[in-house]
């Protein structure tokens, strides 16, 4: 059964990994193209949890409740973009942090108005919700396949329309160098505009898709923000490759950790972190 | 060296703190002498951020690790002495600091502000998760701290006004020693690497040192500040390690003025006050009980309006201060 | 000529395929200015770069004071004695002219981690800073802000920097660069004047100060060393005439002739 159950945290902790992915692309492509670094983006991930949340309750369907969901985020993520974002393009790194931080104070204390401070639970869709036996004793639930693959596709997607579109193409000049991209004729704004509330709906739609197997809470935005930070830092600042390889091994070193572990899984990840930056300060992937 | 004229609105500032016990009862009290122990920890923040350009959002890290380590060393039914409980605590805080800085102060710019925070946060959880010292309930320093000589109490922080005086001895003894540090070759070092750190390893200077270095030296004086704090109440929990402290910590840095030193403990005073006033359901009416709104609102617009901060406003009120050597 | 204090032998540094600096010999002798002419991209910068520790050569060596100084980082080599300055303007702009120098000065102490006595308490650090500021004329600076005084002042500072740190090989990268005439002749006489003790390495478009303070002269065109020797004899070379001007004898109307 040994390795079975290894399989088994194997892909639990791949699972966790994709979601991680999700959120963190959004971070360092905010970063790469805006030079903006966002607290408050584990603000949007909590968000997107309740909304499926709420509307799950009202629609009794979690796919619905994602449809709606989604415009909700992207109006979210350009409005944050408009009224507030716009001013911190050219400002340094301290004032992005407290000004994305007040974001967090107001949005946590939204939350509590809105939704309360209860933990929530979101049900799995009736479609999703078996389990695939893998031996007599171990299965796998249906509805983590489900999320890993579609975590896979929103990766595969991204990576096609950065590398072969034409605003994929502007994402990449403007990571490379903000101020040639712009003299050569993209639109910055309107392109930072997109990227925004494209990272902010990333966000939302992993915690839409999380809150089915996690707890929805009032405190999951920051616990997620810090993993997510750990991802970045991990992978080197504005490399989407890097969010990928750092969320996928966090997932599995927070899952293992868990599992054989658990008096230092708290720590684990933070470890593996400590480890890269004595390594390799930028990141695996990051410019130095 | 702040001017003349700054120097005099600081001592107004501190006697009229001063009389604070005199006149007002122990809630006042209280309130002051957070106002004085948050002013420690943000004066220790604006010598990683306003002087060695160390953007930190782990101080609180150094804070509450500090309160926990008070909480381990007192026994369950006398009061720690401080002529040891204070050197353990700041002997912990220095060594945490001492290892998280090693790999922190290896990064830069926006890494720092992440691995820092990364940090904190994996000494909060370690705390939160933890049965050590209660977990997420925290947990209680039954009998404040007292400095005692054989048998002879000479200092009760039990007293809460004793307490107050004692922080505010503190403070002015830290600022000072601060103003000192700064007017020092290493204080000169590490403010030419806030202005140029390439330009200081040209010169021949190992930045990472004195980087270093400076993070110790603030991480211990957070660390102060965090002794001091769990002795008000008695009492800590995970949040004094959290993220929201160490943000808190940077308003104020923010609010008073940062590469100020004196800013920030204006910037605490100033923040703890708004907030007393963002309390009041008297003023606020039911927003009163979500008052992080209204304070996420204020963040917002002093970073949008008042990025020079306090301290700013009052050094050009003074006067242009004369350039010292 | 008295013995090189600094020479490099064989030095290469390539980038990918481009060999910015190929094989190169170099030596530099107290009391002397060594210039360095070239078009732009002949590796000029690169080669001081390369001398100061600023990059690693990827072929090649460096020897000081009979020491192979090759593989130093460029701290280290700037506290054995080799001093270099900038192209583009590398002060502490907000910093006052003295306080600049100062730093410079106490780089070349054995540490800085000295926490209780006022910086300007210590004497050695500043006579070396206020000497080092009367050197390069300017005394009368002393307490502006850096940033607020002239260009050519800000490049005098540069230089005063070097000279606070007190080495013997001074590395100059184009200290002429975006000077007027009449700060370019003050910035020369200071080369002049603060030649003797120090072995001068000088890159530098302006050809009439290179004639002016050159002892000895070194052409690179496209990474390679065209031609070296007293300046009246590769003032003659026609080799040097044809690559550095491109075209000839024909370039001695042009203006810019060697």
């Amino acid at each position: 059964m040994d390795w079975l159950f290894l399989l088994i945290q194997t892909l639990n902790g791949i699972q966790y990994g994709l979601l991680l992915f999700l959120i963190a692309s959004g971070l360092t492509l905010v970063f790469g193209i805006m030079g903006i670094i966002n607290l408050a983006h584990g603000s949007f991930y909590m968000i997107g949890a309740y909304l499926a949340f709420s509307f799950t309750q009202m629609t009794g369907n979690l796919f619905t409740a994602i449809l709606l969901g989604i415009p909700v985020t992207l109006v979210l993520g350009y409005g944050v973009e408009r009224v507030f974002m716009i001013h911190l393009y050219k400002r340094d790194h301290l004032h992005q942090v407290l000004l994305t931080f007040g974001l967090i104070l107001i949005f946590n204390e939204l939350q509590l108005m809105i939704w309360g401070g209860d933990p929530n639970g979101v049900p799995i869709p009736d479609v999703l919700s078996g389990s695939l036996p893998i031996s007599d004793t171990l299965s796998y639930p249906v509805y983590r396949i489900f999320l890993s693959v579609v975590c896979l596709v929103l990766a595969g997607s991204m990576a096609l329309v950065i590398r072969h579109t034409r605003v994929g193409m502007r994402v990449r000049a403007g990571a490379a160098n903000r101020a040639m991209a712009e003299s050569l004729g993209v639109n910055m704004r309107s392109l930072s505009a997109i990227v925004f509330s494209v990272g902010v709906t990333l966000a939302g739609v992993a915690g839409m898709l999380a809150a089915p197997v996690e707890t929805v809470y009032p405190g999951m935005g920051e616990q997620i923000l810090i993993i997510s930070f750990v991802v970045v830092v991990i992978g080197g600042i504005g490399s989407i490759k890097g969010a990928f390889v750092g969320a996928v091994a966090i997932g599995l070193v927070d899952v293992y950790g868990q599992v054989y572990l658990p008096e230092i899984a708290s720590v684990a990840v933070y470890g593996l972190m400590a480890a890269v930056l004595l390594w390799r300060p930028s990141g695996l992937f990051g410019r130095t | 060296m702040p001017s003349r004229n700054v120097l005099s609105a600081l001592a107004v500032l501190v006697l009229a703190l001063a009389v604070v016990p005199m006149i007002g009862d122990k809630y006042w009290i209280k309130l002051a002498t957070r106002m004085i122990v948050l002013g420690i920890f943000a004066m220790s923040l604006d010598l990683l951020v306003g002087y060695t350009g160390l953007v930190s959002f782990g101080h609180a890290a150094f804070f509450g690790l500090s309160g926990y380590v008070l909480h381990l060393v007192s026994p369950e039914d006398a009061a720690a002495n401080m002529a040891w409980a204070l050197p353990v605590c700041l002997g912990v805080t220095a060594l945490a600091a001492l290892v998280i800085g090693a790999l922190s102060v290896r990064t830069k710019g926006v890494y720092f502000i992440m691995v820092t925070l990364a940090f904190a946060q994996m000494l909060f959880y370690f705390f939160h998760d933890s049965d050590l010292a209660g977990g997420s309930d925290g947990a209680y320093i039954y009998f404040k701290p007292i400095l005692a000589l054989g048998s002879v109490v000479l200092v009760d922080l039990g007293g809460s006004a004793v307490l107050f005086y004692f922080s505010l001895v503190s403070l002015i003894v830290l600022y000072a020693g601060l103003v000192m540090v700064l007017r020092a070759p290493f204080g000169k070092v590490i403010q030419g690497i806030k202005v140029n750190e390439h330009r200081m390893q040209a010169l021949g200077f190992n930045t990472y040192l004195y980087k270093l270095v400076s993070f110790v030296i603030a991480g211990t004086i957070a660390g102060y500040a965090g002794f001091l704090f769990a002795s008000i109440d008695g009492f800590v929990s995970p949040e004094l390690l959290g993220w929201q402290e160490s943000g808190i910590a940077l308003v104020m840095v923010i609010l008073g003025g940062m590469g100020t030193l004196f800013g920030p403990v204006i910037g605490a005073i100033a923040l703890l006050g708004v907030e007393e006033l963002f309390r009041d359901r008297a003023l606020f009416g039911f927003i009163a009980a979500h008052w992080q709104i209204l304070m996420g609102g204020f963040v917002i617009c002093i970073v949008l309006f008042f990025a020079n901060g306090l301290g700013g406003l009052l050094v050009k009120i003074a006067g242009r201060q004369s350039e010292e050597r | 000529m008295s013995a090189p204090i600094l020479s490099a032998t064989g030095l290469s540094k390539n980038f990918g395929g481009l060999n910015a600096v190929d094989n190169v010999d170099l030596s530099c002798a107290l009391d002397t200015v060594h210039a360095i002419i070239g078009p732009n991209g002949a590796g000029k910068t690169t080669l001081i770069n390369l001398l100061s520790g600023d990059l690693a050569p990827s072929s090649g060596e460096i020897t000081y004071r009979d020491r192979d100084i090759t593989a130093l980082p460029a701290h280290r080599v700037s506290r054995l004695g080799i001093g270099r300055s900038y192209q583009r303007t590398h002060i502490f702009p907000e910093f006052t002219c003295w306080q600049n120098c100062w730093l410079a000065a106490q780089s070349r102490e054995p540490s800085s981690l000295r926490f209780f006595r006022p910086a300007n308490a210590a004497l050695a650090v500043r006579q070396r800073t206020e000497q080092a500021l009367a050197t390069a004329g300017l005394d009368s600076r002393a307490d502006t802000i850096a940033a607020t005084v002239s260009y050519g002042e800000q490049r005098q500072l540069e230089i005063a920097m070097l000279l606070a740190m007190e080495p013997d090989v001074l590395l100059l990268d184009e200290p002429l660069a975006g000077m007027g005439p009449e700060e370019s002749v003050q910035v020369v006489e200071l080369i002049r004047r603060i030649t003797p003790g120090y072995a001068v390495v000088l890159i530098e478009h302006d050809m009439d100060a290179v004639f002016a303070v050159a002892d000895v002269l070194t052409v690179m065109v496209d990474g390679v060393v065209l031609e070296s020797g007293v300046p009246e004899m590769v003032r003659q070379s026609t080799g040097v005439r044809e690559a550095y001007l491109g075209v000839g004898a024909a370039a001695a109307d042009t203006g810019c002739e060697l």
